[in-house]
């Protein structure tokens, strides 16, 4: 148990909002989190990320850049102004990865940047770990 | 490949737009013509004075008078030789600087493109043969430049379309990292030992297929010029035993010796710590990769002097063939020893890591001794001014 558990309850407390079009990676990611005692939400594209971040109060938010309706830098951009979600922490989990693209996401307030290809799905829970106890303690 | 090297064989061998004195076409062509104005001129003179001389001392008895003309005709025949004179070098220097600036402001303008410089255009009003080549120059850097934009697009097509397919290409590959992981972990059911192997192997395969895809990503956006840097001062001894660390699991399972030699002094370098740290690594995954179970790795830092720090790199592995040696920073290049070995690689590396070496303003060279051990050498900057590019700078690659 790390004390960020400890401070948000039972790890089912825990909510994560997944923002992200494939299928498949939502599908897995969710999976992960699910057998991890999270409380999942999922969102296949921007404009019902925005809709769920208001209504779910997500503890945190997974997001991938490129999505249909809203992309991914225009959500950070929308979140980031809103008083009511801006303190939610967001990471960003995308198959982009240019230094350009990691400089214009943690400039919109995005706390962390994945590319996915390149982290487990156990690497990306440690990440989720470690911005939760950074955010929340 | 080896564009800067060849630029650099060029600057040694590149003619000088003023050659010196006594090669000057100027000066040929200026002393060349008063001397043609004035040997003539200075016999003539000569020859008239003895055949008058001569003559009149068949008839005039008097030296007195003798003395008197030759007196005459020396002042007349020095004025004449002084006018002559300085018309001549009048002449001279208007016609040899008529010439000779002509062609200097072509030698110029024929330099600036062998530098690169596409956008040089003559004005011409001369009808002669200068002119004629002044014209033919034009015409032909204005073929250059259609040969020029017409690479570039098609270069620039050709980044976009690997970047297009590299971040396409990525999706499926984290769906399968992600799923097979998760299968390994049995978080999606048990699973038997065999399958268990198999899919390990697979595993690996799809992390190949990643870095590589990783690799052509890193290269177009080189070549695109959008390989940001970030740069920043840093603890040079932390930075590299993190570095270290990351390889001592797979050194381990070879069994290899790693070792990481520091000096005593702690110093600073100025670099971006993620760019240099894949620049390092590349060059430490082929020592490993490349060295026999059991041998050793040493990477050494030493101060070579007040502007940079020098790094070695010395595996005792296969070695780079001769042949195969002006080649080894080229792209998809990989030597024939590796090749027979079926060891897996993109040839990318390399590449890569010379090309953020460069960008930092260091060097990076290699000896090798084939079948015995390679040693990888280069230099990092400790100082701001001496890093080559700006950050997140749209410049266009150079080489290729």
């Amino acid at each position: 148990m790390s004390d960020s558990e400890e401070t948000l309850g039972k790890k089912s407390d825990i909510s994560v909002l997944i923002v992200e079009d494939d299928k498949f990676l939502r599908g897995l990611i969710g999976e992960k989190l699910r057998k991890e005692h999270y409380t999942v939400f999922e969102a296949i594209d921007g404009k019902e990320g925005l809709e769920k971040i208001k209504s779910e109060k997500p503890t945190i938010v997974l997001l991938d850049l490129v999505i249909p309706e809203t992309d991914g830098f225009e959500f950070l951009r929308i979140i980031a102004e809103d008083k009511e979600v801006n303190a939610t922490p967001i990471i960003v989990l995308s198959n982009l990865g240019s230094k350009e693209d990691i400089e214009r996401a943690r400039s919109l307030g995005a706390k962390d940047f994945l590319v996915k290809a390149n982290y487990t799905p156990s690497e990306i829970i440690a990440e989720i770990k470690k911005i939760i106890s950074e955010v929340y303690l | 490949m080896n564009i800067t090297a060849e630029k650099k064989t060029l600057t040694e061998k590149e003619p000088s737009l003023a050659p010196k004195f006594q090669y000057s076409l100027f000066v040929k062509f200026f002393f060349a013509l008063i001397t043609l104005a004035l040997i003539p001129t200075g016999l003539i003179i000569l020859f008239t004075v003895a055949t008058y001389q001569r003559l009149f001392a068949n008839y005039i008895v008097e030296d007195e008078a003798i003395a008197l003309f030759v007196q005459n005709g020396v002042l007349q025949a020095e004025l004449i030789f002084i006018f002559i004179t300085i018309l001549s070098i009048f002449v001279a220097f208007i016609l040899s600087r008529n010439i000779t600036q002509s062609l200097r402001t072509l030698t110029k303008g024929v330099d600036q493109v062998a530098g690169g410089d596409l956008n040089v255009s003559f004005r011409v009003t001369r009808k002669d043969e200068i002119g004629a080549l002044a014209r033919f120059f034009n015409v032909m850097i204005g073929k250059f430049r259609e040969v020029h934009e017409r690479q570039e697009t098609i270069s620039r097509m050709k980044s976009e379309f690997v970047s297009t397919a590299a971040h396409q290409l990525r999706t499926p590959l984290s769906g399968m990292k992600w799923a097979l992981h998760m299968t390994l972990a049995g978080d999606l059911g048990k699973i038997s030992s065999e399958t268990k192997d198999t899919l390990q192997k697979t595993y690996e395969a799809n992390e190949r297929m990643i870095s590589l895809v990783n690799d052509l990503l890193n290269v177009a956006r080189i070549e695109e010029g959008r390989f940001g840097y970030s740069f920043q001062e840093v603890e040079i001894a932390p930075f590299l035993r993190s570095l270290i660390n990351d390889y001592s699991l797979s050194a381990k399972q070879k069994n290899i010796h790693m070792q990481l030699l520091l000096p005593k002094e702690s110093y600073t370098a100025f670099l971006d710590p993620e760019r240099l740290h894949l620049a390092i690594s590349n060059i430490i995954a082929n020592a490993i990769a490349y060295t026999p179970e059991g041998k050793n790795i040493t990477v050494m830092l030493t101060k070579s002097d007040q502007n940079f720090l020098l790094l070695s790199i010395k595996d005792e592995g296969l070695g780079i063939a001769r042949q195969d040696q002006d080649r080894i920073f080229s792209k998809f290049f990989r030597g024939e020893n590796v090749v027979k070995r079926e060891t897996e690689g993109s040839g990318l590396g390399l590449f890569i890591t010379r090309n953020i070496i460069e960008q930092h303003g260091g060097n990076i060279w290699f000896e090798s001794a084939l079948g015995q051990s390679t040693e990888f050498f280069l230099t990092i900057p400790r100082h701001r001014n001496l890093v080559k590019v700006q950050e997140f700078a749209q410049r266009s690659t150079k080489g290729d």
